[in-house]
């Protein structure tokens, strides 16, 4: 009965409803579209502002792809969340479609009654007047998908982009428009030629040596000098990067040349030695101490000739112990381990004479610039180099100030290999090149300098750097000069000239290093003991 | 109630409503068998006399003013009565006076003697050549449609509509009417001067034949029976508020107001203004088959209805604006639909 009742108003309220709802799905399509083209738009724009901003501060071309194209995305993401949210009422869009279709107002007064609670004498007669007129209503006409007006702009803004990426400018505008004025001076040229040149250089001569890092410092090199060379730089810093690289590549080449004299003198087995030689003594020592139980069954006899073989696979495996490899090989245990005996006594004096020169050289300087000695002297701690640094500074140690390479420059290729010197057991030397040269020579043909040192490109190892002789003139047999030494060394500590008050920490010094006797202070001793 | 008993009333409503319009039609064309032109005018007589206002006709004399609206108490068969008005007129020879009678007997009293107010057509022929003072005797008729003499009202008959004419008030002898009284009349017409078409038609009629006699075509019960239809015409909401903003324009201090209602109006349109756009969009709806409100109907109702309820500042009245050119330039100006309207 009811539905009899309002059956006739339903059915025209239905037609009323499904135009609206029509035209709800239309308006939404339309303000969809409209938010997404301007959207796109605003991406343009964008874009535009990255191309302009690449031509004065120039990205990677994938990186700018990405960047425009995530620009484009979060522009079409926010106004789609925005098409998403808004919908259209539906008195306006049937007063649209009464004013675009002219229907005066028929079918928004019809909607008005029908969503009135408040009956109307002329309702059911209004609504029958909408809906006839509604059938004939073409949402299309009413909601037209129109293109945004200031897309007429987009054909200009990608020219523009295509303009901004493509054309240079330098050719249209004053350089002082684009900030392109500052060429390159002639000293930075200069300095670029020179750069390059140094880099062929350095290429040639590590090919030859069949050195690839320093081939590829080499042609980085020429890179940057040819940068330097066409790239509007600043001066400053161009200079200061070229003061540096330069001085990286004087001591690379010293250490090319170091490394030629070591080739000279058939060294090359010990290039890429990084051995702690403490932990080889203490090898040593094991395996002295398994010589020392008696007879060894054979597999025993095994185990140890392997592992005095490790010490050769690691490269020190020098005459001495390969003499005592051979020797076990022959069953001669008592020989082998006399030989190891031998090893590690000679080692610990050069271990002694290290020390000495070092206390003799902190000793020196405090009588020369009457500096606190303490400062020099603590050679115990491994990481202290702060007063070493100017004896050890050698080509391309990264604790040297100008031996590394300065950290601005180029990336870190040449910084992964812990700086790209080395730590040679050669210092810089003091005095000419060749003099330094010839005294390599002879210290790497006497017996007793064994240069246990890494040349050439390879990492640093700290432990094995207190194993080096201090200086390039260092390379004496240590037991024709320890004696001397150890008497210069109390001599010295007995000498009035040490301030008082330092003569205890020189002292602490020599004994804790075993070159002085205890009689020689004993005041001292105890009161270091105390400490 | 049953849905073909919605729809029967429906069909009757329908039948109601174009039986209101036949007779319409039907009355225009009678009375165009006399009067030429001004079909407008006489629109807008129509639509006065169903929405129960009253109207001022402007326009210089022999346009056929006052043989229209006689012309208009025939067809509807309606109490006529026509009040020249001259300056020397009093209220009195209006409304009515008490006079003192004498009856057989020898004793005198009061007695109400009525004035050509009491009619249902009131022609006021030349209404601004009255003084202020016996135009504003029909303030109270207009308005109440009844009249107070000695304390005692007397109401007048329904259907009651004024129609005035008033010469240019730039004529001589003329004084313009007070506010209070253009603010009551519905519509203001100008009688404007027949085409050459036109005028040769009106020289053919009156000069060839005998004076055409009119039929009658409504009666005040029918007339009646009108006005309640053309009130329960439906106007949407945005339709009320379109119209109100056009009034609400026409004030110098509102928001909505134009350029020139800002400069040349000094009193803007009263809420009477916008009861009669939105009863005369009833009425043009109706005419013309529909049964809402458009915003087309306030538009040409918009200058009839308004443009007598605008008071110009000195300005205004000093560089001669029209009040209709005001109302042009609000209809211009002000849009039809607004957000959150």
């Amino acid at each position: 009965m009811q539905c009899q009742r309002w059956g006739g108003r339903m059915e025209h309220e239905e037609i009323l409803q499904r135009l609206v709802r029509t035209l709800r799905r239309r308006a939404s399509w339309v303000r969809r579209r409209t938010s997404l083209l301007q959207a796109l738009f605003i991406g343009l724009c964008l874009c535009l502002a990255l191309a302009i901003w690449h031509r004065f501060v120039p990205l990677p071309i994938n990186q700018l792809v990405e960047l425009g194209i995530a620009a484009m995305a979060f522009c079409a993401i926010v106004a789609l969340a925005i098409g998403l949210r808004s919908r259209a009422d539906p008195m306006d869009l049937l007063i649209r479609a009464d004013r675009t279709l002219k229907l005066r107002e028929r079918l928004s007064t019809a909607y008005e009654l029908a969503t009135s609670p408040h009956p109307h004498p002329l309702r059911l007669i209004v609504l029958q007047e909408a809906a006839r007129v509604a059938r004939s209503v073409n949402p299309f006409r009413v909601i037209p998908s129109t293109t945004p007006r200031t897309l007429r702009w987009t054909p200009f803004l990608l020219l523009a982009i295509v303009l901004v990426l493509v054309v240079d400018f330098g050719m249209l505008l004053p350089q002082s428009f684009i900030g392109g004025d500052e060429r390159p001076s002639s000293t930075l040229y200069e300095q670029g030629q020179q750069l390059e040149r140094q880099g062929k250089r350095l290429e040639t001569e590590a090919r030859r040596r069949g050195l690839e890092r320093s081939m590829e410092a080499g042609r980085r090199m020429q890179s940057l000098g040819q940068r330097l060379q066409n790239e509007k730089v600043n001066e400053r810093e161009a200079m200061a990067r070229v003061n540096s690289l330069s001085e990286y590549v004087r001591n690379l080449e010293d250490e090319l040349k170091k490394m030629a004299v070591l080739d000279d003198v058939s060294l090359s087995n010990v290039r890429e030695v990084m051995v702690n030689q403490a932990s080889v003594s203490s090898e040593v020592q094991r395996l002295l101490g398994m010589m020392g139980r008696g007879k060894l069954s054979p597999s025993e006899m095994r185990n140890l000739q392997e592992r005095l073989q490790s010490l050769g696979q690691q490269g020190v495996l020098d005459e001495r112990l390969s003499e005592a490899l051979n020797q076990l090989r022959d069953g001669d245990l008592e020989g082998a381990r006399e030989m190891l005996e031998n090893y590690l006594l000679q080692d610990q004096m050069a271990q002694d004479f290290e020390h000495l020169q070092r206390a003799e050289r902190a000793l020196d300087r405090s009588f020369e610039h009457g500096i606190d000695p303490s400062d020099e002297m603590d050679v115990d701690a491994p990481g202290r180099d702060s007063g070493e640094d100017s004896e050890y500074e050698m080509a391309g140690d990264p604790r040297g100030g100008s031996g590394g390479l300065p950290g601005d420059f180029e990336g870190g290729d040449y910084l992964d290999s812990e700086g790209m010197g080395s730590n040679s057991s050669i210092g810089s030397g003091r005095g000419t090149e060749r003099e330094t040269s010839r005294n390599r020579i002879t210290e790497a043909k006497s017996p007793a300098s064994r240069i246990t040192g890494q040349t050439g490109e390879g990492g640093v190892r700290r432990s094995y750097v207190r194993a080096l002789p201090l200086k390039a003139d260092a390379a004496i047999p240590l037991e024709e000069v320890i004696t001397t030494y150890q008497k210069r060394a109390e001599e010295s500590l007995l000498r009035e000239e040490i301030p008082p008050n330092n003569r205890d920490l020189v002292r602490a010094y020599f004994l804790a290093i075993g070159l002085v006797e205890e009689a020689a202070g004993s005041e001292g001793k105890d009161e270091q003991r105390e400490r | 109630m049953s849905s073909a008993s919605d729809e029967a009333r429906s069909a009757e409503l329908r039948q109601k409503a174009e039986r209101i319009r036949a007779d319409l039609q039907r009355l225009i064309r009678e009375l165009e068998k006399v009067i030429v032109g001004h079909h407008e005018v006489i629109e807008g007589i129509l639509i006065c006399l169903l929405c129960s206002g009253h109207v001022l006709l402007e326009g210089v004399p022999g346009l056929g003013k006052t043989l229209l609206v006689k012309s208009l108490g025939r067809v509807l068969n309606l109490r006529f009565s026509r009040i020249q008005f001259t300056p020397d007129l009093m209220p009195a020879d209006i409304i009515g006076t008490n006079v003192v009678m004498e009856d057989e007997s020898g004793r005198k009293h009061f007695e109400f003697q009525r004035g050509p107010i009491f009619a249902q057509i009131i022609l006021a022929d030349e209404i601004n050549r009255a003084t202020p003072k016996t135009q504003s005797a029909l303030l109270e008729a207009m308005q109440e449609q009844s009249v107070t003499v000695a304390g005692i009202a007397h109401h007048l008959e329904a259907p009651f509509i004024v129609l005035a004419t008033q010469n240019p008030i730039e004529m001589e002898g003329t004084y313009p009417l007070p506010e209070a009284q253009l603010d009551r009349f519905f519509l203001k017409l100008n009688v404007t001067y027949p085409s050459i078409q036109q005028l040769e038609d009106i020289v053919d009629r009156t000069t060839q034949h005998d004076p055409t006699t009119l039929q009658n075509i409504l009666d005040a019960a029918r007339v009646g029976e009108m006005k309640e239809f053309v009130r329960t015409i439906p106007v949407a909401a945005h339709v009320k508020n379109y119209a109100a903003r056009l009034v609400l324009a026409t004030h110098p201090d509102s928001s909505y107001a134009t350029d020139l209602a800002k400069r040349y109006v000094l009193y803007g349109s009263s809420p009477r203004g916008a009861q009669s756009l939105v009863l005369g969009g009833k009425m043009k709806a109706l005419l013309e088959g529909r049964y809402n409100v458009s915003f087309e109907d306030l538009r040409t109702i918009a200058i009839p209805s308004l443009r007598h309820r605008l008071i110009l500042n000195f300005e205004g009245a000093a560089a001669g604006i029209e009040q209709g050119s005001i109302v042009s330039e609000i209809l211009e100006k002000t849009p039809e639909v607004v957000r959150g309207s």
